[in-house]
Parts: C-alpha cells; sequence; structure tokens
C-alpha cells in the first residue's frame, strides 16, 4: 500500500470529489495553511458512524428496564460500555460532586470514546489514525477549554475570574496582580494546545513507529510495537480525559474558604 | 567527585561536537546551496529530540522509581498508585513529544 493510500481509497473509490467539496468549503487549514487532507475526514467520520451503530446495538439491549438489571455475562458490547462509562463516572466523581459529574458526563464520555477507537484504529495496517492530525485534536480541546471557562462563569459569575489576579487583592499589591494575571492567562492558554499537541504528538509518533517497524521486517519484530502502541492508545485517551476533568472540576469548584 | 566527573564528561562531548559542527556546515555548501543551512537544520532536529529524550527518559525514571518503591513499602496500595503514575509519566512524556513536533518542523 503506498504511502498515504488507506482502506477507504478502496472502499469509497476515488475520493477526489470529496476533496474539492471540502476545499470549497473551507479552503486550506487554519494552522499551516497546508492542504485538508481528505483521510482524516474520512476516517473521523467513519469513526463517529461505527460509534453510533455500536452503541444503538448496546441501547437496545437495556430498553427493557426490567430485564436489564442483571449486567451481561462476560465481555460484551454492553458490558463494555458500561465499563468505561462507570470507570468515567467513578474518576469524574474524583474531582466534582455528583451532580456535575452527571452534566458533564456525555462531553467525556464522547471524547473518551471517539478517541479511544480512533486511536485503535491507527494499529490496524491500512488505517490511519484520525486523531494523529492536529485539526481533529484541537477540535476537542478547544470545545473543553470552552466549556470550562462558560461553566465557570456560569457558576460563579464574573467573580470567575478574580481568581486569575492572585491571592492579595488590595490596589497597593497591582503589580504583583498584574503578574499573576499574565502568568494564569497564558497558563490557561496552553492548556487546550496541550491537550491537542499531546495527543496528536503520541499518536502521530506511535503510527510512524509502527509503519517505520513493518516496513522493514514484516513478520514478528512489529509485534512489541504494536503492543506498546495499544498501552499508549489506551493511556492517551486516559490521560486526555482525566486532565479535562480535572480542568472542568478546578472550573466549577466551589471552595470552602 | 564522581558527578563532577560525569560533568565534565558531557560538557567535553558537548562542545567538541559544537565544534565539530563547522565542519558540517563547510561540507553542507559545497553539497547543495538551495538552504545553505541544511547541516545546521539536521544538527538542530538531532540535538532537539536527543536531549529532550535525554531529561524526559531521567524524569521517567525518577517517577517510575517512586512509584515502584511506594508499591514495595505497600503493596496493597497498588491499584492506588498505579493511575497517578501513569498520569505522571504520561505529562512528563508530553514535554518530550513536544521537542519532537519541534523537530519534526525543522526538518530539512
Amino acid at each position: 500500500m503506498p504511502h498515504g493510500m488507506t482502506w477507504f481509497d478502496l472502499i469509497f473509490g476515488d475520493m477526489g470529489k470529496w476533496r474539492a467539496q471540502l476545499q470549497d468549503a473551507i479552503g486550506t487549514s487554519y494552522i499551516g495553511h497546508s492542504d485538508i487532507s481528505i483521510q482524516f475526514v474520512v476516517a473521523f467520520a467513519f469513526i463517529a458512524l461505527l460509534l453510533m451503530v455500536l452503541v444503538l446495538v448496546a441501547r437496545t439491549k437495556i430498553a427493557n428496564v426490567d430485564k436489564a438489571l442483571l449486567p451481561d455475562d462476560g465481555f460484551t458490547l454492553r458490558s463494555f460500555f458500561e465499563m468505561m462509562i462507570e470507570g468515567a463516572l467513578n474518576t469524574m466523581q474524583g474531582t466534582m460532586s455528583r451532580k456535575a459529574a452527571l452534566f458533564f458526563l456525555p462531553l467525556i464520555g464522547s471524547c473518551a470514546f471517539i478517541i479511544m477507537f480512533s486511536n485503535l484504529m491507527g494499529l490496524i495496517p491500512g488505517f490511519e489514525p484520525a486523531t494523529s492530525n492536529l485539526n481533529t485534536t484541537l477540535a476537542m480541546a478547544i470545545v473543553v477549554f470552552l466549556t470550562t471557562h462558560i461553566w465557570g462563569v456560569k457558576e460563579h459569575g464574573i467573580g470567575y475570574f478574580a481568581h486569575w489576579f492572585g491571592p492579595i487583592r488590595k490596589w497597593y499589591a497591582l503589580p504583583l496582580m498584574l503578574l499573576i494575571f499574565c502568568i494564569e492567562f497564558i497558563s490557561h492558554l496552553a492548556r487546550p494546545m496541550s491537550l491537542g499537541i499531546r495527543l496528536m504528538g503520541n499518536m502521530f509518533a506511535d503510527h510512524k513507529v509502527v509503519v517505520t517497524f513493518t516496513l522493514l521486517i514484516p513478520i514478528l519484530v512489529p509485534l512489541p510495537m504494536l503492543l506498546m502502541g495499544v498501552l499508549v492508545c489506551l493511556v492517551q485517551t486516559a490521560v486526555f480525559c482525566l486532565l479535562s476533568m480535572v480542568y472542568i472540576g478546578m472550573a466549577v469548584a466551589h471552595e470552602e474558604h | 567527585m564522581q558527578i563532577r566527573k560525569v560533568l565534565t564528561f558531557l560538557s567535553v562531548t558537548l562542545l567538541t561536537l559544537i565544534a565539530a559542527s563547522t565542519a558540517f556546515a563547510q561540507e553542507a555548501a559545497a553539497a547543495e546551496d538551495g538552504g545553505g543551512d541544511i547541516g545546521w537544520k539536521a544538527l538542530a532536529a538531532g540535538l532537539a529530540i536527543g536531549l529532550a529524550a535525554f531529561g524526559g527518559s531521567l524524569g521517567q525514571g525518577r517517577a517510575a522509581g517512586a512509584a515502584l518503591e511506594g508499591i514495595a513499602r505497600n503493596p496493597n496500595a497498588s491499584d492506588k498508585i498505579f493511575t497517578p503514575m501513569i498520569l505522571g509519566l504520561a505529562l512528563i512524556e508530553s514535554l518530550v513529544i513536544y521537542a519532537l513536533i519541534i523537530a519534526i518542523m525543522v526538518k530539512p
């Protein structure tokens, strides 16, 4: 399979028409002004459709509440979803109250599922992980960033920004307040960047390593790299969601002084 | 005394590399002129990822060592130690990934 070609080229035939439509609609990417590769868009859409189908299948199993009281025996689709959602909810309750955890669970859960499925898809030979592109990861990171600030302001009013001025908020500490404000502003700006770049860098480097090993010796040598790839995929999902939970939890927390 | 020897060795190595880079520049200028600083760019990319991997591995070694020591003291707490250890390792590794991105962007 030559470079830049994935199974989507074989499934959908020539995707040039889609790329032309995409280019008419958007032009070049906002970051770096490079051509938008159609592979990532198709891969992301495929992951979204796959997830919807899987979720609908799992949903039908719990449609009848009385019959679905007992969990399934073994590792079925429904028990997989239940495991992940329960894990996410338990971790979220560590950083925020139960009401807030239940409220933000759709966002964090969607991010977790999309990132995990995209990452794992990249390990299959012939596929490219949709999250190895900065556009995908930065989109999710920006959504989390906007969520933290909008809900922080909703929860605390405009006094949400009072924490950015530091511990001493009197008139005689004005230089200190300005300095701490600059530091907090930049650190808040660096959060979505770091979330996006961390995920993108890990997936890009991991995919490149696996591809290089497979091209060198395709028989047994890529196996340890694939195992490490699985570990990296799962850990990166967990790190993204954990950091998102911490940021949201810190934004909506009610501290008792 | 040991740390002084290590530091001396490292600084001598670094100075040798920097002194040798002038040879790369001359070679690059003779080889091709398109982007006459292709040697510098290659050196920058290699140094970026090399130093980042060095520092990152030291940090991750300390984090994993502390986690292992905690598990050795109290094996029952291994589940509670595992999650923060993985989180810490991923955060340290993210700095190495930033250097990798810069190295890929600098690549001639």
